[in-house]
């Protein structure tokens, strides 16, 4: 169906961005490409639909769809050939829908210049999609404006749009990045879905996350740096990858089935070259633990070897000697803490945004925290879960101060952090509790050099500040020794934050809050920033408020879990417990939500949160509205915290001593 | 939406309020100050005092502004009564009705009236400046915005750049001295002189074309960037990917979103317009309401600037309003909340 | 596990990117054409004692006769016989006065008044956000001509009615700028290590704000080129017989036929400023990625 052959594109006269790309996809296939940002395989799509943009361009290669040369057609057939035979479903689905036109006009133009359908047949044939892609009420959708969907909604009819013509090729760029894990997990499931009933259309499915490639793939295709490196089926590729980048990638995912609790991840050194960087050799070779000089540096690196059957290949010479190297993970040196005084204490944390519209619209309300209380022990890592909109950030910058809470306690270091901004706070305890940002891009000021930045963290924690202090920081986040000399824009991500670690080292802080750390960063830098963290937390003792959304990591490296959804904690406690049966309902949607990189991995199906609207009246369980397993006590009376074995708590009405979860819930509807 | 209309509709009134108490309360700083201007440097300190106290100018600020607004809304009578004894001045509406901004000093005659004769001519030529305006920036804007980087998009991107920085007073000596002075097409002056229907229309031609010139080159300009913006937004692509016409896409998804923006600056073009009148009909010798305010500035008639400065202000703040209004009404995202 | 920092390339990147912006500050056409203007007439205003050949009041009757450009009058003179040159020399040192001070009054007030806003937000930023929207309803020549009919005309009213018409725009500007810095995590980090508004604003925020307001501050420059020319040429500008680009231009309109020069060449000199102000403004923009 797709037949594409040493393509290479460049931008403008930039280097080639791919470089040199075979792929073929068969009718009724569906192909995972996966390979982190940068490496080109966006740029694949929109070479197919030949919509470079930006001054791109193919300077080699073919692309052949059903046998036709997309070079080949006139602005004519290429207009009537996007859209029939082959559609593409973008990245950000919120931009992705024109804002000023209802959604329904924007699924009929799709028929526009398409003659030989009749007005009825076309009304059928979008109701038929969207209840495709899950929608109860297509009438509703049609009507509605896109900013009234929410992402997950939107992207679902931005699939729906690609599949009203009935493609011979849907392309997938991304389509679930920047959604929720559960709206992806619905998105992924969908996407199976069609591709199970939609006979010989052939998809091709882009993403950076290994596990939901997983999910969807049948034949998956590892890009590193503009090539193709490792290809074969989903099985052979994640159960016995070949090409050391692969095996790197999944040693390093903290769902590696091979991690016991408590060993290091894998971490991959150094980080993706740019275009501009690359040699003649294999690309990988700078962090390949296995290169040989004179070997993996010239062009001879890069032939395609045999892997294994059913056309397994990898692009590496070592492939042989690599065969039995394993990485073995090592065990971490601190053990888990447990029962550790606490150093910080937040009791019955309440915090409510209200929000006016510019344009004197109605005032919304949005409950970030609601009676939350935890405990942060002494040198624990506590994580918080949950999706956006939890309420996960709102906590963190009450405790730094950013913010102050309505009412409730948060107690430690002596005052009531909650009600203390950070204007009015000491300076030994401003040094005491640190945050680390999400966006590496954004964490430090551009103006700045990383030296004044640090300088500036020891003098506000009362330290000496001279340029061995400096020195000595940049040393213990393994930073190059000249990189105090240089400005933010001039390191990479994962670089950044390692300043952005060192500064919360400067003022020695007793608690490290951090704000997804790493859900910006390249997959393959996350390990390395996760177990600098850690050692950090081993060195100094410090207590980690850890916030994430995924959910492996957590698992991977908390002592203790807390799990919330619209700024109410509806389950925590130890991590092992929390991970285990019996979970709250909105656990369980989480955790079905995890994909970890493995094909055989059966995730238990959830139904899908079709309505996004407000939630119940206050007081209530906030989950209510789109729990599988709502009681009809749920909507008249306020969930209770039960207390199980082991300081697990659950606040549920479901009585958990005598309904075992043990069968997967049915999808509703 | 009804709350969104009330909300704009008070704050519309607000702010015509606040601004036109700023107005009065700079036109009237001292009290002693207005009389002297009103009677003229040859007044006696006696003829000073005397007026100050018939007018009530020693009252407090807040008073005589509330008074002023009661005056000119016809609430209340002027307070030199209907005949403006004393002034030999006479009002045959007499002393209480809407619109009373009292006498022009340099006219010795009700400001209504100064009005009446110069308030079409302006209008005549701002109706045409707008009516020119609009279509010529909407399609070299979105001509020069579609062929972005293009040498059509180059051509006309270089012209706006230099014709936004033409000063309309340069615009308008290049115009007389090439149109007038040199070939002698067009007259240099505008006094709309009766003659026949050619010479009438001709008149207002070169003031018309300065005003355009100046106003059209920056909204084109606007457009432009606008739609280039619009170009580059994800759900163009998608329209383009749908395999869409060229036509459609530009028509149905860039212009509809890229003219939402631009909307505002043409109505604040509106606004421009009207301070660009007040240099053109000084150049042209044209009888509108812009060279009044010249003449009232450098004669120091006082109540026919507040009348005249209260009028623009009120189109200025009605423009403003009605840009948001506009802005309010066409994006769905506000619109359907 | 060192991570280098992809040395001599990431250099390289940095060299560049100092490069691309010499070139456009000083290679790129229109920048440098603009910054050689804007230094050329600087240098003229300075200097006018030293390089205006006759007294710009001086008058010579004789070149009032034929007042066309000549060995003795390079530019010829005006309707009255005084020097032309020495008149658009002495008339850079009005623009160059008045213009700077009037736009650096504005980006002051303005400045500070969205710097605050966007900090303090609330009620603040309400009071300050409706003041400016009133003020925006004065056009700058209104507010003009409101202020010479109480005060009479002086260069310090010119001065306070380009602040009081611009402050509101420059405002709006800095306060949009201000609030999408103010989210930033650096500034956030700043405020959780305890850092003062002071040392937040001028040392965080400050310098990020840069290109979009020294773009405004180039086209607000031009604008209020013209704005002073307007004045003068309508006869509302610094009293005669200082000398004054467009107060000349108005003084050769009725002998356009005659003699173009007296209004053509003071007419280019303002034209010549406010092109160079905008060029820069359109080159600078270039500067944002």
């Amino acid at each position: 169906m797709l037949d594409i052959a040493g393509l290479r594109v460049a931008y403008d006269d930039g280097p080639a961005i791919v470089r040199g790309v075979d792929l073929r996809l068969r009718a009724g296939e569906t192909y995972g490409l996966v390979g982190e940002s940068g490496c080109g395989k966006s740029t694949i799509a929109y070479a197919v639909e030949r919509h470079l943009e930006g001054g791109g361009r193919i300077t080699g290669g073919t692309i052949k769809v059903d046998g036709i040369d997309v070079e080949t057609l006139s602005p004519g057939d290429l207009r009537r050939w996007r859209g029939s035979v082959v559609s593409l479903v973008q990245q950000n689905p919120t931009t992705a829908l024109n804002p000023s036109m209802r959604i329904g006009s924007q699924l009929l133009e799709v028929f526009a210049g398409r003659p030989g359908r009749s007005a009825d047949d076309r009304d059928a044939q979008i109701d038929t999609v969207l209840r495709r892609v899950r929608f109860q009420d297509p009438r509703r959708i049609r009507a509605s404006w896109p900013h009234q969907l929410s992402g997950g909604q939107v992207q679902r009819v931005t699939i729906a749009m690609a599949l009203l013509t009935r493609p011979k090729l849907l392309l997938l760029d991304e389509p679930t990045t920047g959604l929720d894990a559960t709206i992806e997990a619905e998105v992924a499931t969908l996407v199976k879905e069609i591709a199970r009933d939609a006979g010989d259309m052939a998809l091709l499915y882009i993403s950076h996350n290994l596990g939901l490639i997983a999910r969807v793939a049948d034949r998956i295709g590892v890009m590193y740096a503009g090539q193709i490196v490792e290809e074969g089926t989903a099985r052979a590729v994640l159960k016995t990858p070949a090409h050391p980048y692969t095996r790197s990638l999944l040693a390093s995912l903290p769902g590696n089935p091979a991690l016991r609790p408590g060993d290091r991840l894998h971490t991959i050194p150094g980080q993706v070259p740019r275009p501009e960087d690359l040699g003649g050799g294999c690309a990988f070779l700078p962090r390949c633990p296995s290169a040989k000089p004179g070997l993996c540096d010239t062009g001879v690196a890069l032939t395609l070897c045999e892997a294994g059957g059913e056309g397994h290949v990898a692009r590496c010479l070592r492939l042989g000697d690599l065969a039995d190297q394993a990485f073995a993970p090592q065990a971490h040196s601190t053990p888990a803490r447990d029962g550790s005084p606490a150093i910080v204490e937040i009791a019955d944390l309440d915090r409510t945004f209200r929000s006016r519209s510019r344009f004197g619209g109605a005032s919304e309300t949005v409950v970030a925290a609601n009676g939350v209380s935890f405990t942060i022990g002494q040198g624990e890592i506590v994580s918080l879960v949950g999706e956006s909109g939890s309420g996960k950030s709102t906590i963190a910058r009450i405790l730094t101060g950013l913010d102050t809470a309505d009412s409730g306690r948060a107690l430690g270091f002596g005052v009531n952090l909650a009600q203390l901004p950070a204007g009015e706070r000491a300076a030994a305890l401003v040094s005491a509790i640190r945050i680390i940002f999400q966006n590496p891009d954004n964490t430090l000021n551009p103006a700045h050099r990383i030296g004044r930045i640090l300088r500036r963290a020891l003098k506000r924690g009362g330290r000496p500040s001279g340029a061995d202090a400096v020195a000595d920081l940049v040393r213990a986040v393994r930073l190059p020794s000249d990189a105090a000399s240089r400005f933010p824009s001039d390191l990479s991500g994962g670089q950044r934050q390692r300043v952005a670690i060192a500064r919360a080292l400067a003022g020695r802080a007793d608690l490290i809050i951090a704000d997804e750390p790493v859900a910006a960063l390249d997959v393959s830098v996350q390990a390395a920033i996760i177990e600098l963290l850690r050692d950090v937390h081993a060195g100094q003792g410090s207590a980690i408020l850890f916030i994430s959304h995924d959910l492996d990591l957590v698992r991977h490296i908390s002592d203790r879990v807390v799990v919330l959804y619209r700024g109410t904690v509806v389950e925590q406690g130890p991590a092992a417990a929390v991970f285990a049966a019996p979970h709250h309902p909105y656990t369980e949607v989480l955790l079905a939500a995890v994909h970890p990189p493995d094909p055989d991995h059966d995730a238990p199906e959830m139904p899908f949160a079709d309505d996004s609207g407000a939630g119940p009246e206050p007081g209530l369980c906030p989950f209510v509205g789109r729990c599988h397993r709502s009681l009809p006590v749920c909507r008249h009376r306020p969930a209770p915290e039960q207390r199980l074995a082991g300081q697990h708590m659950i606040r549920c009405h479901i009585d958990f001593d005598h309904s075992p979860q043990n069968t997967p819930p049915q999808p509703r509807g | 939406m009804k709350r969104i209309l009330i909300n704009r509709i008070v704050q519309f009134l607000v702010i015509l309020l606040i601004a036109s108490f700023l107005l009065f309360a700079v036109t009237e700083f001292s009290p002693g100050n207005v009389a002297a201007k009103i009677l003229g440097p040859y007044a006696l300190d006696s003829q000073v005092r005397m007026l100050t106290g018939r007018l009530h100018l020693d009252d407090p600020l807040l008073t005589r502004y509330l008074r002023w607004l009661a005056t000119l809304t016809g609430l209340l009578p002027n307070q030199l009564g209907g005949d403006a004894t004393g002034l030999g001045l006479t009002d045959p509406r007499g002393a209480q009705y809407f619109g009373n901004f009292g006498f022009s000093l340099m006219q010795g005659r009700p400001i209504v009236d100064v009005l009446a004769d110069r308030f079409a001519h302006t209008v005549t030529l701002a109706v045409w400046a707008i009516g020119l305006t609009i279509p010529i920036s909407l399609a070299l804007g979105v001509l020069a915005g579609t062929t972005a980087g293009s040498w059509i998009d180059r051509t006309i991107t270089v012209i706006t750049v230099t014709l936004t920085s033409l000063p309309e007073f340069v615009v308008s000596v290049a115009l007389i001295f090439v149109f007038s002075a040199s070939l002698g097409w067009l007259p240099g002056t505008s006094p709309l002189a009766q003659g026949d229907r050619w010479s009438e229309a001709s008149q207002l031609v070169l003031p018309v074309a300065v005003l355009v010139i100046a106003s059209s080159a920056y909204v084109t300009r606007i457009v432009r960037s606008s739609v280039v913006d619009t170009l580059a937004r994800p759900f163009v692509r998608t329209a383009r990917l749908k395999g869409l016409s060229p036509l459609r896409v530009t028509f149905f998804h860039v212009l509809r979103n890229a003219l939402i923006a631009p909307i505002t600056v043409i109505l604040l073009q509106i606004n421009w317009i009207l301070t660009g009148v007040v240099v053109v009909e000084a150049i042209f010798a044209y009888p509108g309401i812009g060279r009044l305010m010249l003449e009232a500035a450098l004669f120091g008639d006082l109540y026919l600037i507040q009348a005249l400065t209260l009028i623009s202000l009120t189109v200025a703040i009605a423009t403003q309003f009605l840009g948001d209004l506009a802005y309010v009404l066409l994006d769905p995202r506000i619109r359907v909340a | 596990m060192m991570t280098p920092l992809a040395g001599t390339a990431k250099h390289d990147r940095h060299r560049k990117r100092a490069r691309r912006l010499g070139r456009i500050l000083f290679r790129s056409g229109s920048v440098s054409v603009a910054l050689n203007i804007l230094l050329f007439w600087a240098v003229v205003a300075v200097a006018a004692p030293l390089l205006s050949p006759y007294d710009p009041t001086t008058i010579d009757f004789t070149a009032s006769l034929d007042p066309s450009p000549s060995a003795a009058h390079w530019l010829g003179t005006d309707a009255t016989g005084r020097d032309l040159l020495s008149r658009i020399i002495w008339g850079a040192r009005t623009t160059f006065l008045v213009v700077p001070l009037s736009v650096l009054s504005a980006f002051a007030v303005g400045g500070v008044a969205g710097m605050v806003s966007a900090w303090f937000g609330g009620w603040t930023d309400t009071i300050i956000g409706r003041a400016g929207d009133v003020m925006l309803a004065f056009p700058a020549l209104i507010v003009y001509i409101i202020l010479i009919t109480s005060f009479g005309p002086s260069m310090w009213n010119i001065v306070l009615a380009v602040t009081l018409a611009y402050a509101p725009g420059v405002a709006r500007l800095m306060r949009a700028q201000v609030l999408s810095i103010k989210s930033l995590e650096y500034v956030l980090a700043a405020r959780a290590a305890g850092e003062g508004p002071l040392y937040i604003m001028f040392v965080e925020i400050l310098p990020n704000v840069g290109t979009p307001l020294i773009v405004d501050l180039c086209l607000r420059t031009g604008y209020a080129v013209i704005l002073v020319g307007t004045l003068g040429f309508l006869g509302l500008g610094l009293p005669p017989p200082t000398p004054d680009w467009g107060g000349m231009v108005v003084e050769g309109v009725n002998l356009l036929t005659l003699y173009p020069h007296i209004s053509l060449f003071p007419a280019a000199a303002v034209t010549s400023v406010v092109i160079a102000c905008n060029l820069l403004a359109d080159g600078l923009r270039g500067l944002r990625r």
